[in-house]
């Protein structure tokens, strides 16, 4: 929906506006979206003006701001191509004439980051994802401008993977960093070269800056940051027998709860688990714990009793990137270990 | 010495035709553009633009078709942050996503995302700058086949959307895209003829990653041409981590997964940004901007006589093989498009942290 707010801008009207301009002293209304944008200016005239005679310039700029000047009855509006930016002040012109100055208001910061994951407070030192999660749509920017990682007084270079495009999901609310796979395979290039990017024993904080923009060019509300330790590399493959899973009683809407044994991958994790009763797939939530330890699948009608299964798709991962089939890093010559195929691993629960 | 599983990922599937519905007459109107990834020219003052959000390849007539032989280099200073005032905003909302050059009129083209998403294409005349009106365009479209689907997730869970197109190049009457199908085997060129028709050919592609020691099928290429080497048309790629690769384009058409032939590994830890052909003294040059390394120089003579393939890794950290390059004394150059047969066009981020597009010329710098 669009609306017309008026008297909300700060506006510097020029003096010589009233005796020289048929716009002769009208204050200007601002056109705003449902995003709370300004996605256009207002003004009523009181003479026929050719529209291309009225530009609009940002403040000490020669360039006009793109945009389509429109005339009905006596509104003629000014359309940028993209919404006026708030801070900044803008210039209107009838010719060469200046009319006013305006400055769309600043809205005040409401996005926040909600939380990084894994968050657990110490993590494999072979870590291989990190992922930022926004309380709203992000903006097109760079992360490395507003991401990076300390470990003392040092500032550490080239722990993430450079990628263009970023990796966000299609909300444009969380985004995926890798810490670079290339210094995490052990005998690969960079990891010979410069090592992993987290070491086992040393404690490291992630800073996202208050400077980076949502969608709508707004900061965040305030900077964060999360200190970890960096623990022993995770070398083993994850394994589903290692998990307990605590029933619901019968007729109820209570949540299945299923110990991991360890941490996974938050994002994955989101998405692997599915319950089957024989062929009926049985709708859930999906709830994660604290530290990724866990998970709460919540059904949507209530529990029958009888055999149930669990499907847990192999692509599942624990934190270092290893999932259910094979390990992400592994030691072909000393490694016994035989990579697996199978789409899915499943356990068999009751509910009495 | 211990010995990953990397070595050991070879693998085969396939090609295919396949039928889409793709309009051949030209609509009026909005388009409805999603995002401007990649540029390029076609005939007549085609531009065809990949947009990676729709999974669409669009030509739109931009009616920019005066043939204009002589025109005076580009030089304009602080190119984005004249883009952002006439935007009416700060440079820290928009990003540049391509450029390309009008063969005909030489006028360049930019792709930029304003910060919120928003499409827009920026044209600079010399000095002049306007803008295309999406809104009002003659068009017309083909969906990408196989694209990858919006919540398509690599095999490390990642999100995959933003890479179904990389780049797109016009060449011989066919749009040819590369990017990510969501086939098994995810690396894909699309092969399109203009004007639209209802087929694409989707090959599969391969490569032998030398600086990695490894097959990789999930890289897509990053930025590619296409010409004649040896009499026979090839596609020559570049990936991130920097090998070059060629193509035959004979063997992307039919029902096959095709195995590039690496013929240059240009260093790990970077990213290939843009490649462009030019000529000098008769003869033909590969110009690569980087991320991380000086703008190359490749002899298209040296790439024609290289006959074989690397197949081994690349051991020494950084290190290169291959067909030889020459790093030219250009840093920080992103963008790349040919403005005359002497002349180039570049994207710039200077010492001074200014980003600059300025002409160079084949006498100076080839």
């Amino acid at each position: 929906m669009v609306v017309v707010r008026i008297l909300v801008y700060q506006l510097y009207i020029s003096g010589l506006l009233l005796f020289t301009c048929p716009l002769i002293g009208q204050v200007p209304s601002f056109i705003t979206n449902e995003e709370g944008r300004t996605t256009g200016l207002q003004i009523k005239y009181q003479e026929e003006v050719i529209r291309s005679e009225i530009t609009v310039k940002l403040a000490g700029s020669d360039h006009p701001v793109f945009g389509s000047v429109s005339v009905e009855e006596n509104d003629l509006t000014f359309t940028p191509m993209v919404p006026f930016t708030p801070g900044l002040l803008y210039e209107v012109f009838h010719k060469d004439q200046h009319l006013i100055t305006f400055q769309v208001p600043e809205n005040a910061a409401s996005t926040y980051l909600k939380g990084i994951y894994p968050s657990a407070d110490t993590l494999p030192e072979n870590l291989l994802k990190i992922y930022l999660e926004f309380s709203e749509p992000m903006g097109e920017s760079y992360s490395e401008n507003h991401v990076w990682v300390t470990s003392g007084d040092d500032t550490l270079h080239q722990v993430f993977l450079p990628l263009q495009p970023e990796l966000w999901d299609s909300s444009h609310m969380r985004l995926t960093l890798w810490l670079d796979p290339g210094r995490i395979k052990r005998d690969l290039g960079p990891n010979t070269m410069w090592g992993t990017p987290l070491v086992n024993g040393k404690q490291y904080t992630i800073h996202v800056s208050e400077d980076w923009k949502d969608r709508r060019g707004r900061p965040l509300v305030t900077d964060f940051s999360k200190t970890f330790h960096a623990g022993e590399a995770v070398r083993v493959r994850p394994s589903i027998t290692e998990w307990t899973i605590e029933a619901p009683p019968s007729d109820t809407h209570d949540p299945l709860i299923v110990d991991l044994d360890k941490p996974m991958d938050y994002s994955l994790l989101q998405e692997s688990l599915r319950i089957f009763q024989g062929e009926n797939q049985i709708l859930v939530s999906t709830e994660i714990s604290i530290h990724e330890t866990s998970v709460y699948l919540h059904p949507r009608e209530k529990w029958r009793s009888g055999i149930y299964h669990l499907k847990v798709a192999s692509r599942l991962e624990d934190l270092a990137g290893n999932n259910l089939n094979r390990l992400f890093d592994r030691d072909v010559i000393n490694d016994n270990e035989t990579p697996d195929d199978q789409p899915n691993h499943m356990l068999t629960f009751y509910i009495q | 010495m211990r010995q990953r599983t990397l070595l050991t990922v070879l693998l085969c599937c396939a090609i295919a035709t396949i039928m889409v519905a793709a309009p051949t007459l030209n609509t009026s109107g909005a388009p409805d553009i999603k995002s401007v990834n990649a540029l390029t020219f076609g005939p007549d003052g085609i531009l065809f633009i990949g947009d990676s959000e729709n999974a669409r390849i669009f030509a739109i007539e931009t009616g920019d078709t005066e043939m204009r032989s002589e025109v005076e280099d580009v030089d304009i200073k602080q190119i984005d942050k004249k883009i952002a005032e006439a935007l009416g905003t700060s440079v820290d909302n928009i990003t540049i996503q391509d450029m390309a050059i009008n063969p005909l009129s030489k006028k360049v083209y930019l792709g930029v995302h304003f910060v919120d998403g928003t499409p827009l294409i920026i044209t600079f005349d010399g000095g002049t700058m306007d803008k295309i009106d999406l809104s009002n365009l003659s068009y017309t479209t083909s969906e990408l086949t196989y694209a990858v689907s919006e919540e398509a997730k690599d095999r490390r869970g990642r999100p995959l959307r933003g890479w179904s197109i990389s780049d797109l190049n016009y060449f011989d009457g066919k749009v040819l895209v590369s990017g990510l199908s969501n086939k098994e085997f995810s690396s894909a060129l699309y092969s399109i003829a203009y004007p639209f028709e209802d087929d694409q050919d989707v090959a599969t592609l391969e490569i032998w990653h030398a600086a990695h020691g490894q097959f990789e099928t999930h890289s897509p290429i990053k930025t590619f041409t296409a010409t004649y080497l040896n009499g026979e048309p090839q596609i020559v790629a570049s990936y991130t981590c920097t090998p070059l690769v060629v193509f035959p384009m004979n063997m992307l058409k039919d029902s096959e997964h095709v195995v590039g032939r690496t013929i240059a590994e240009l260093g790990n830890r970077n990213t290939p940004l843009d490649i462009i052909s030019m000529e000098r003294d008769g003869k033909s040059y590969l110009l690569m901007a980087n991320t991380s390394r000086a703008l190359m120089k490749i002899s298209y003579d040296a790439i024609e006589a290289y006959s074989s393939r690397l197949t081994e890794k690349v051991e020494e950290n950084s290190g290169t093989a291959g067909v030889e390059f020459i790093s030219l004394p250009l840093v920080n150059v992103l963008q790349l498009d040919k403005l005359d047969d002497q002349r180039f066009v570049m994207l710039q981020r200077k010492s001074n942290g200014d980003l600059d597009l300025y002409t160079g010329t084949a006498n100076r710098w080839l």
